[in-house]
């Protein structure tokens, strides 16, 4: 057996994912304190709390390493609590300290999935946190035990308004451990309220077990308004009542189904929850959110998905019968629930991207200080929400892209000062909502990219695809994205590691977004991503190349001519290339019967759409119905090359139950356009 | 007896192979299946499993066996990148691997991330199995 009991183990994914959560605001807050060399006592204070969930989760986990080193660090942050001037101006002193213990708590967070798991030692972390204590503490820092504590003189007031209240809290039968949830219950009560007294006195072993379990748990409060108390308790899913004593029992039923095994730790962030949303006012926040596992969401989505796929089946087989006005108003309901469903679905998977900006400013603090580089970071609209999906799939290609500014962009300060800038460079990454689309969007102020260089290091490698003079300043760009490309003439720590820019590309394109560059020499690059909002179901459109069925979305078509009605747009090279003209742009043709070598058995349609700014114009079969295609990864054997060759980017089930497949904007987009620029 | 000591026998091509009963998910009927646009030669289709796409692997063209047979079954088996079927004839059985003997151990790549991890024989005179693994 492992690390963990099986009861234990079942815990593991809620322990990481709350902790995870957790330790992204602990990184998020030091972050506010090095930019400002203090902390505010709110921001003290939000440490402490975090210290103290991350302390009694990893405790009830077992993880006595990770519980007793955050106990240190609670002890110091209690300390700041006490006398916030004794960090003023000396965070950036003990930086690398806080960063480590992140590091190492992260890590271990990380870690705990892990079958082979076992606790890490830390003695040097340890010493360094005494030394912290020692240092910033004087004699005074007992002060600091937030554990579960005897009433103290601080509670004489209380007394004096002479408000209490008794509870008496039942756990469910079958709850394991009561003692231990009845000590985590008392540190959630004793942030808000003063625990005057509480009954067994001790909580520890069999015999506080036997008492709690017979005559439950009782505890005396400072306040006769046991309302609010009831509430956090509620949470607790495994307390079944609580009874107050002296007002009219109105037992607090726990959530009907929840199991009784439910992490207890789950408690405290949920109180956290609350603390996160701290400029609301506080009691309004608290019973407005449910944890929810990813996974349960993404099955939701899922089975979404297949409703979806069902109502089209349906509207397929009522086409077929004779008309009957039921039917069709039910279908015209269902149509309606489903469009509700969908959105209210699709707004449950939304995630703030704010959640990841901490690891990014830690990023660029670590790179900037390892590359000797001054770099002032900025996050702009970040409070955009994305999908989750467009989340997991945007956070390596902006890394990627904020390390190369800092890597290759952005010059040292002294090449700086020569080259006339302040010594200090600049990134952005601005968040931008446009229409079905968000865009990112990463500039920096540095030295930029010179479209003659790109050209001369292409040539070296070999991936030229014309001569070196036909390019335009657009098409030298993009040469960065081209397989096996890099101009850094040395492999640093940085590059050469992750994902390379062909890569930041072929995420973008598969995910049906764009990759846009800009860049000027000596002034800076920007770097563009556009990333539809949502990826799962689309309306879209079928048709046929040869024997398969493909679709695109239709927010990204324009307009379908027969092959009599595009005669008029058609312009022809003399090098024997197509183009289309429409509405005052011109692009290339792409035969999807050529590309997939399949013969041109019909004259065929021609297909008009556009990707971002760009158009496209493919000629297919025949064309299908309109539909709200669902998304469906294809096996993985269909590869990334595959996707070059085809355009497809993902799989579809069809009405008939068939595959179909979903071709992406962006490809079709890339292969028709060579813009008409003035080459350089 | 566990599932990690059965194996699920099937025969090609006078040739027996076999998968770890624990990697098997199913076995069905033929499935109808879509072709799909420069697919690798391994695959026969994709079809619609649970209403999940997967793909059917085709082992006469990953073992290079001339001639087409129809198969009429397709074993679905659970791997590193999701489910993956393959067309196969007829099951042999489950066989159990208390007996079997370890003929060779040399480990052979094929096509599509398939391969052979090993070669037993489960009983006296009997041919050998060929374990499968994708």
């Amino acid at each position: 057996m492992g690390f963990f009991s099986a009861e234990m183990a079942s815990m593991l994914d809620i322990y990481q994912s709350e902790n995870i959560d957790l330790m992204s605001i602990y990184d998020r807050l030091i972050l506010a304190g090095e930019k400002k060399n203090s902390f505010t006592k709110d921001e003290i204070n939000e440490i402490f709390r975090t210290a103290h969930s991350i302390k009694g989760s990893s405790a009830i986990m077992g993880l006595t390493v990770l519980a007793e080193l955050t106990h240190k660090m609670e002890d110091l942050f209690g300390i700041f609590r006490d006398d916030p001037n004794r960090i003023e101006g000396h965070v950036t002193d003990i930086l690398d300290l806080f960063f480590s213990y992140s590091d190492y708590v992260k890590g271990e967070i990380q870690r705990v999935s892990d079958p082979e798991y076992a606790q890490r030692e830390v003695p040097s972390l340890v010493q360094e946190l005494d030394q912290a204590i020692q240092h910033f503490g004087g004699k005074d820092k007992q002060k600091t035990e937030a554990a579960v504590s005897k009433p103290t003189a601080e509670t004489e007031n209380v007394l004096v308004n002479g408000k209490q209240a008794i509870l008496t809290l039942r756990f469910a039968a079958d709850c394991a451990m009561p003692n231990v949830r009845a000590v985590v219950i008392l540190k959630q009560l004793n942030r808000k309220w003063k625990v005057w007294h509480y009954e067994p006195e001790v909580l520890q072993g069999a015999e506080s077990e036997n008492a709690i379990k017979t005559n439950g748990f009782k505890i005396q409060v400072s306040t006769a308004d046991v309302e609010p108390i009831k509430k956090v308790l509620a949470k607790n899913t495994n307390v079944a009542k609580v009874e107050a004593e002296g007002i009219k029992t109105t037992g607090v039923e726990a959530a009907p189904q929840a199991p009784a095994k439910q992490e207890t730790a789950k408690t405290a962030p949920v109180v956290e929850e609350a603390a996160k949303t701290a400029d609301k006012p506080k009691t309004s926040g608290e019973n407005k959110f449910v944890n929810l596992r990813w996974s349960d969401v993404h099955n939701l989505q899922n089975i979404t998905g297949e409703f979806v796929s069902e109502y089209s089946f349906l509207q397929n087989t009522l086409k077929h019968l004779p008309y009957s006005r039921e039917l069709n108003t039910f279908a015209g309901t269902y149509r309606k629930l489903l469009d509700e469903l969908m959105y209210h679905v699709s707004s449950m998977a939304m995630l703030r991207f704010s959640s990841m900006t901490p690891q990014m400013y830690r990023a660029v603090r670590d790179i900037s200080k390892k590359e000797n580089k001054n770099i002032e970071f900025e996050i702009r609209g970040e409070n955009i929400e994305i999908d989750r999906n467009l989340y997991d799939a945007i956070s390596n290609p902006l890394m990627h892209i904020i390390r190369n500014s800092l890597d290759h962009g952005i010059e040292t300060p002294a090449e700086r000062i020569k080259a006339g800038k302040p010594a200090k460079g600049k990134i952005t990454l601005t968040l931008e909502n446009q229409g079905g689309y968000v865009l990112f969007r990463i500039t920096d102020d540095g030295k930029g990219m010179n479209p003659h260089e790109l050209l001369a290091v292409a040539a070296t490698k070999g991936i030229l695809k014309k001569p070196a003079e036909q390019y335009t300043k657009q098409e030298a760009l993009n040469l960065i994205m081209e397989p096996g490309f890099s101009t850094a003439k040395k492999i640093t720590s940085i590059s050469g590691r992750g994902v390379g820019m062909d890569v930041v590309n072929t995420i973008a394109v598969a995910a049906g977004g764009r990759v846009i560059i800009d860049s000027t020499p000596g002034q800076g690059t920007a770097i563009a991503l556009y990333m539809p909002v949502s990826i799962t179901a689309v309306d879209s459109l079928g048709f046929d190349v040869g024997p398969w069925r493909f679709y695109l979305p239709m927010y990204c078509l324009d307009k379908i001519f027969s092959t009599a009605e595009a005669t008029t747009h058609l312009s022809y090279t003399d090098d024997g290339k197509i183009f289309f003209a429409y509405n005052d742009h011109k692009f290339g043709v792409c035969d999807m019967r050529e590309r997939l070598k399949v013969p041109k058995k019909q004259e065929g349609f021609y297909l008009v759409g556009h990707s971002m700014e760009s158009y496209f114009c493919i000629v297919v079969d025949a064309m299908q119905e309109q539909t709200t295609a669902v998304s469906k990864n294809l096996p993985a054997c269909f590869n990334e090359q595959w996707t070059d060759s085809t355009g497809v980017v993902n799989g579809v089930i069809s009405n008939d139950g068939s595959i179909g497949y979903f071709l992406s904007s962006g490809f079709l987009a890339n292969w028709c356009n060579s813009r008409e620029e003035h080459v350089l | 007896m566990s599932a990690d000591k059965q194996i699920l026998v099937f025969e090609l091509d006078d040739n027996l192979y076999a998968f770890p009963i624990s990697q098997v998910e199913e076995v069905i009927a033929m499935p109808t299946y879509t072709t799909a646009p420069n697919m690798p030669q391994y695959l026969l289709g994709v079809t619609n499993y649970k209403n999940n796409i997967v793909p059917i692997y085709s082992l006469e063209k990953i073992f290079a066996i001339d001639g087409e047979r129809k198969c009429s079954l397709c074993l679905v088996v659970k791997s590193r990148f999701g489910l993956i079927s393959y067309a196969i004839d007829a099951i042999s059985g489950v066989r159990s691997l208390d007996k079997a003997v370890q003929v060779e151990e040399r480990i052979r790549n094929l096509t599509g991330g398939l391969r052979i991890i090993s070669t037993i024989q489960l009983a006296m005179q009997e041919k050998p199995v060929h374990i499968l693994e994708n």
